[in-house]
């Protein structure tokens, strides 16, 4: 079983991709904490966070099927461009990676454009390690 | 019952299994799980893992790590999962993205942590739940072949 992590946060001065690594880290104690009869026995694949250019929100989403992104046209088209979202391109089935879903996030709350979003690093929340970002996130996000 | 393939796709899934006698746990990293990997059973052993207390042993960490890794990584929080299974007495593989000409994504094994002494290779009675076998070609050729895992010690 998962749960969503999905978090809003402030940041000050930290770097933002130390704020994703933070919340990775809670992310595998509450994976480990099975031991206590957590419900999480396993871990989202990555991890990223994104904000909207000169905002010092962050918002911090997994990898995860199945999001709606009706919400987010401008988005939705891009992903589409791609091809149908939830099939595969690139070995990646498109919607499906943290980026669109924390971008989708960023979009709804500032209603901003997809060339005004700035990413975190891409974190596999089990080892802490850096991931690149995969084809299709590069050509919708022009990362 | 199987993990639903949005699942298997999105999460990095701890499991399971024995090939050529050997038990392993394998860290899916957003890759497919073989067929024999049933949901409910891989669930009740993860859960059983964490319960009972078994008795740790001396581990080794595989030759490949550091070229996995590469510089970005920090090697402590990457290594701690995989010896925690190691010392549990399962060899423990990751699988490492690749990516291939096409601009998609291969998954390869590998070796991260395993018991410096084969004899202390956990028996899968100790669980108290039978690990599934791997019986498919492809994966006993993938995790014997390309690991040479009988040869490790
Ligand atoms: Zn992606």
């Amino acid at each position: 079983m998962s749960r969503n992590f999905s978090y809003r946060i402030i940041i000050n001065r930290q770097s933002p991709t130390v704020i994703v690594k933070e919340k990775c880290q809670y992310i595998r104690r509450r994976v480990n904490r099975i031991k206590n009869h957590s419900t999480i026995y396993d871990y989202p694949s990555c991890a990223v966070g994104c904000r909207r250019i000169k905002s010092n929100e962050l918002f911090i989403e997994t990898s995860r099927a199945h999001t709606d992104y009706s919400r987010t046209p401008a988005l939705k088209t891009a992903l589409e461009n791609l091809g149908i979202i939830g099939t595969v391109s690139y070995g990646n089935r498109i919607g499906w990676c943290a980026e669109p879903n924390a971008a989708r996030s960023v979009i709804i709350s500032f209603s901003c454009g997809l060339n005004q979003l700035c990413f975190t690093e891409t974190i596999r929340p089990r080892t802490l390690e850096k991931i690149a970002y995969c084809k299709n996130c590069k050509n919708v996000f022009k990362l | 019952m199987k993990y639903r393939i949005d699942y298997q796709l999105t999460h990095d899934i701890d499991w399971f299994a024995v090939v050529c006698g050997i038990p392993i746990h394998v860290a899916s990293n957003g890759n497919i799980l073989p067929n024999e990997v049933d949901s409910k059973i891989n669930r009740q052993i993860q859960k059983r893992l964490a319960e009972i207390h078994l008795d740790t042993c001396d581990v080794s960490i595989g030759q490949e790590v550091t070229n996995v890794l590469g510089k970005s990584g920090d090697l402590d929080f990457y290594l701690e999962t995989f010896v925690e299974y190691a010392s549990m007495g399962f060899v423990s593989i990751d699988s490492h993205k690749v990516l291939n000409e096409r601009g998609s994504i291969d998954f390869r094994p590998v070796i991260v942590a395993y018991p410096s002494n084969r004899n202390k290779l956990i028996v899968p009675e100790a669980i108290g739940i039978h690990l599934p076998i791997l019986q498919n070609e492809q994966h006993k050729s993938q995790f014997q072949s390309q690991l040479n895992l009988s040869n490790l010690w």
